[in-house]
């Protein structure tokens, strides 16, 4: 009671009562009051300068660094094509290619004629992130149509090797072409005007193959990307105790978004502005999960889904950023 | 019908039927014990597992898988 009264006491002071006629205002209504005329003047300031054109409003937003600069120059492209449920992303740069994920079995060959439209003809990099059908369902085709120079997927205990006719044919057809597999491990080599960093999983006894998942870090100038293939939280752990370099602006989020990927701790690494899932509308797998999307969205500002946005492009010139899709209006 | 397990995904197994398209299969309808590369016939009305098919499939593509390998 005693403390109830003494921290009442000051505010039932009255305050100090103006001497003479005039109101003095208080510090802190002064304050408040210096304030309000700024931000009147810097509103008159910025309507005036989009008014007139010589500085549009994006570019005032671009210039308080509150919005992305929009790319000026393609240096680099990346393309999150709607597969539906599953995954493939397209990289160009500098007229190098590469692909990760071929998306799953399609009878339509939507990848393949996203890649023809594109002016694809030479695949510098070819990446099975690992062999589930959802990822590496059109390989065979896409080996067999296109030239590949580099083909890279995991190594995963012989006990676990895929028995799908759909892995078969992607072997056979590199066979038949007289390629060879490279096996993932930490590396790094450019493609284009880029850096591309590869982290194999360090997980080696796992029967899940997401847990294999080879993950891809792209860097272009301030610019960085970070695809995950269907990394789970058991690979998150490993790649986060590795001392990697995670941070990206935006990252492909890991398996289309399931409530097992995406950890808070994977996110504080990496730090997104932007995020990218790719799965089937209406799928029946509940991709993506409610609460990995609400995760997401206290790191990312922008999140884009295959289900709603389509084909998903991000465009780089290494400092500027711009997000294209093929539906909607985002 | 045969159809060879490629993966689990929030309960189902997901399989590719022998024509090369995929199907989901509810797991409360397999065996308890239906894993990743297990090849499922039908039978009487249900699924049952053929290890020995898997494995036999396996060792063929374990032979092509090791002999493609860079290094």
């Amino acid at each position: 009671m005693a403390i109830f009264k003494k921290a009442k006491k000051p505010a039932n002071t009255p305050p100090p009562k103006p001497v003479g006629g005039k109101k003095k205002l208080s510090v802190k209504t002064r304050f408040q009051l210096i304030l309000l005329v700024l931000a009147a003047f810097a509103a008159g300031v910025i309507y005036l300068l989009n008014y007139t054109g010589i500085m549009p409003f994006q570019d005032i937003l671009v210039r308080l660094g509150l919005s992305e600069r929009p790319a000026t120059r393609a240096d680099l492209e990346v393309h999150f094509i709607d597969v539906g449920q599953g995954d493939c992303t397209l990289i160009m740069s500098q007229g190098e290619v590469m692909l990760i994920d071929s998306g799953d079995r399609d009878e339509s060959n939507t990848v393949e004629r996203y890649l023809m439209k594109q002016g694809v003809k030479r695949i510098n990099y070819l990446i099975a992130t690992h062999p589930h059908a959802d990822h590496i369902g059109e390989m065979a085709e896409i080996i067999g149509q296109f030239e590949v120079d580099n083909f890279i997927m995991p190594r995963f205990p012989a006990e676990y090797t895929p028995t799908t006719q759909v892995y078969e044919n992607m072997l056979n057809m590199l066979s038949a072409k007289d390629m060879t597999v490279t096996p993932s491990e930490d590396s790094e080599f450019t493609l284009g005007f880029c850096k591309v960093q590869l982290y194999a999983s360090g997980i080696k006894d796992s029967e899940n193959l997401n847990d294999y998942s080879v993950i891809v870090r792209l860097v272009h100038g301030a610019n960085s990307f970070l695809f995950t293939g269907d990394c789970e939280n058991t690979e998150e752990k490993d790649l986060l105790s590795r001392d990697l370099k995670l941070d990206a602006k935006v990252i492909k989020a890991g398996h289309h978004g399931s409530y097992t990927s995406s950890s808070a701790e994977f996110l504080d690494a990496v730090k997104p502005d932007y995020a990218v899932i790719s799965c089937g509308r209406n799928n029946d797998y509940g991709h993506p999960n409610d609460a990995t999307l609400r995760r997401l969205k206290k790191y990312a500002d922008n999140i884009y889904l295959t289900p709603r946005d389509g084909n998903i492009v991000f465009i780089s010139d290494g400092t500027g950023l711009s997000v294209e899709c093929s539906k909607g209006k985002k | 019908m045969i159809a060879t397990v490629d993966r689990m995904e929030g309960g189902y197994a997901v399989c590719e039927k022998e024509n090369g398209s995929m199907v989901r299969l509810p797991l409360d309808k397999l065996p308890a014990d239906v894993r990743a590369g297990d090849i499922l016939v039908y039978a009487e009305g249900a699924y049952h597992i053929d290890r020995e098919a898997a494995e036999e499939r396996r060792k063929k593509i374990i032979a092509l898988q090791e002999s493609l390998w860079s290094k």
